[in-house]
């Protein structure tokens, strides 16, 4: 049996939900999901705020994703950013790829993560005690 | 001209969000940000320089579409362009 090859992306303020995603990547052809949680990390911040261009953010995503799934060969990807207030603990994005052997889910997943973080349209702000400051990019 | 820019993040706090600027006829990228940073240093440092080259990772984009970078010198804005001025990214 073939399957519909799908695609999803999505950002959100809301908090995500990682276990929908993998039921989704579930299928005949998959065999190894992978999931990629990045999360709200204790850096002495009491918040972060996550803020995009939504609009371009949006169709990077889904050039991103599309070019994963052609790239790596995967049955069923899943992005999603959340945008606004964070805690500590939550997550950020999430990724899931679907494929039929764990290397090309694992890479799909890597490739997706490192272009989201080189060149989609989002910014992070972290809160203090002593003030806020914009994240910088790991490419500055 | 005019044209409206869109700021985020951090050039959000430091330029104003949605501004129409009113420029001469085919004033091109490099004119803009200067025109945009005037002589302020904190501006300057954080969009272009005292030359007014955009520093590295910062993203234009104009009409929803990126320029180039090789592209910013020769680029000539138009009437109801509007330009898009990201600072460096940090998504993930």
């Amino acid at each position: 049996m073939i399957e519909a090859r799908s695609v999803e992306v999505f950002i959100k303020k809301g908090k995500i939900d990682s276990n929908i995603a993998i039921e989704k990547a579930k299928g005949p052809s998959a065999g190894a999901i992978v999931t990629f949680c990045g999360i709200v990390r204790d850096d002495g911040i009491s918040k972060l705020l996550v803020e995009a261009d939504e609009e371009m953010a949006l169709l990077d995503l889904q050039t991103i994703a599309a070019d994963a799934q052609k790239e790596h060969n995967l049955t069923y990807v899943h992005v999603e950013h959340r945008i606004g207030t964070l805690f500590i603990g939550e997550i950020i994005v999430l990724i899931v790829c679907g494929a039929g052997h764990r290397k090309e889910a694992f890479l799909g997943s890597e490739y997706i993560i490192e272009r989201i973080k080189e060149r989609v349209p989002i910014w992070k702000k972290e809160y203090t005690g002593e003030g806020e400051r914009w994240v910088s990019s790991e490419h500055e | 001209m005019k044209v409206k820019v869109k700021t985020f993040a951090r050039f959000r706090e430091l330029f104003g969000s949605d501004l129409a600027i009113d420029l001469p006829e085919g004033t091109g990228i490099t004119g803009l940000v200067s025109g945009i940073c005037g002589n302020d240093p904190e501006k300057q440092d954080a969009l272009c320089g005292k030359e007014g080259n955009i520093l590295g990772h910062v993203i234009v984009a104009v009409n929803g579409v990126r320029l180039d970078r090789d592209d910013f010198p020769t680029f000539s804005l138009k009437e109801g362009d509007e330009v898009a001025l990201y600072p460096p990214v940090s998504g993930g």
